[in-house]
């Protein structure tokens, strides 16, 4: 996208996968916390790690890659 | 095992019951006894680290944070074993929480996620503010650590987007990346309710004329990073 499109350099994040990044960062990351000790049921993801994840991905839908065409 | 009471966020004594059911469909309630209470419900398990119950999780805090006029949204995940627990805690940090409920009245977050590209320009820095002739050693030091952190927190290759936003904002939070890569900062802006609509005009509006850079808008949420962070 050139400089001059006027979408160029906003995006919104609208996507499944990127709303589940920002739930992880506001849910997980802020909030009032009562007890260092955060009792949780087990899951099968780890969602620190997703986290890490989602947030690299989010930035290489954002940007344009660079490197040959 | 029990989930204990887990706690959606804290609320002005004003607030009232009913308040409709939790992520598992249990019934809320308040448990308190000063100017600070939370809403709370009664988990027959803790809830799963998956996506089904932060989804949930944020829902109900979302339905919540409509209906009364202040909430401080708890982190997920957090539960206290019995009333007497949570409400000695409670009152422990209730100035605190009370000056956080007074700030977050009426308002909501908006969240940007900063990216640079590799040309992106960066800004001039704000002029460094001469030092204070008064104080001791310690004032000093302390007063060059808050004017390093706002020099740090200008983000000035976005800063026509920050001036133009200035006028909304109840509060700020700027988060600066650690790890490398084009993400830079994250900002979490406090506004007032009914200026979502102005706030994401602004965003769309100016942006386009900072080239290099990338701006992820979202929002509104309820004000999660305006809550207390060390209280515990």
């Amino acid at each position: 996208m050139s400089a001059g499109d006027p979408n160029a350099s906003l995006e919104t994040l609208a996507g499944a996968d990127d709303s589940l990044l920002e739930l992880v960062d506001h849910l997980l990351n802020q909030g009032v916390v009562l007890t260092g000790d955060v009792i949780l049921g087990l899951a099968g993801v780890d969602l620190i790690y997703a986290r890490l994840s989602l947030l690299l991905c989010a930035a290489d839908r954002l940007l344009p890659r660079e490197g040959p065409p | 095992m029990s989930g204990g009471l887990y706690v959606y966020g804290l609320v002005g004594k004003s607030v009232e019951e009913p308040l409709g059911q939790g992520l598992a469909d249990e019934t809320l309630r308040l448990v308190g006894a000063g100017p600070v209470w939370a809403i709370t419900g009664e988990l027959p398990e803790p809830p799963r680290h998956d996506p089904a119950s932060l989804r949930a999780h944020d829902a109900v805090v979302r339905r919540l944070a409509a209906s009364v006029p202040a909430l401080l949204p708890a982190r997920f995940g957090q539960s206290l074993p019995d009333e007497p627990s949570l409400t000695g805690w409670l009152a422990a940090h209730a100035r605190e929480l009370g000056e956080a409920l007074e700030r977050v009245a009426g308002c909501v977050q908006m969240t940007l996620r900063v990216f640079a590209g590799p040309d992106a320009p960066e800004g001039e820095l704000p002029p460094e503010e001469p030092a204070p002739a008064a104080g001791g050693p310690g004032a000093r030091y302390l007063d060059r650590r808050r004017r390093d952190l706002e020099r740090e927190q200008a983000l000035p290759g976005i800063a026509p987007l920050r001036d133009a936003l200035r006028p909304l904002l109840r509060g700020e939070r700027i988060e600066r990346a650690t790890a490398p890569g084009r993400l830079r900062a994250t900002v979490y802006d406090l506004i007032r309710g009914d200026a979502a609509g102005d706030y994401s005009r602004i965003v769309q509006e100016t942006v386009p004329g900072l080239p290099g850079w990338r701006v992820a808008a979202s929002g509104p949420w309820p004000p999660y990073a305006f809550a207390p962070r060390a209280v515990a």
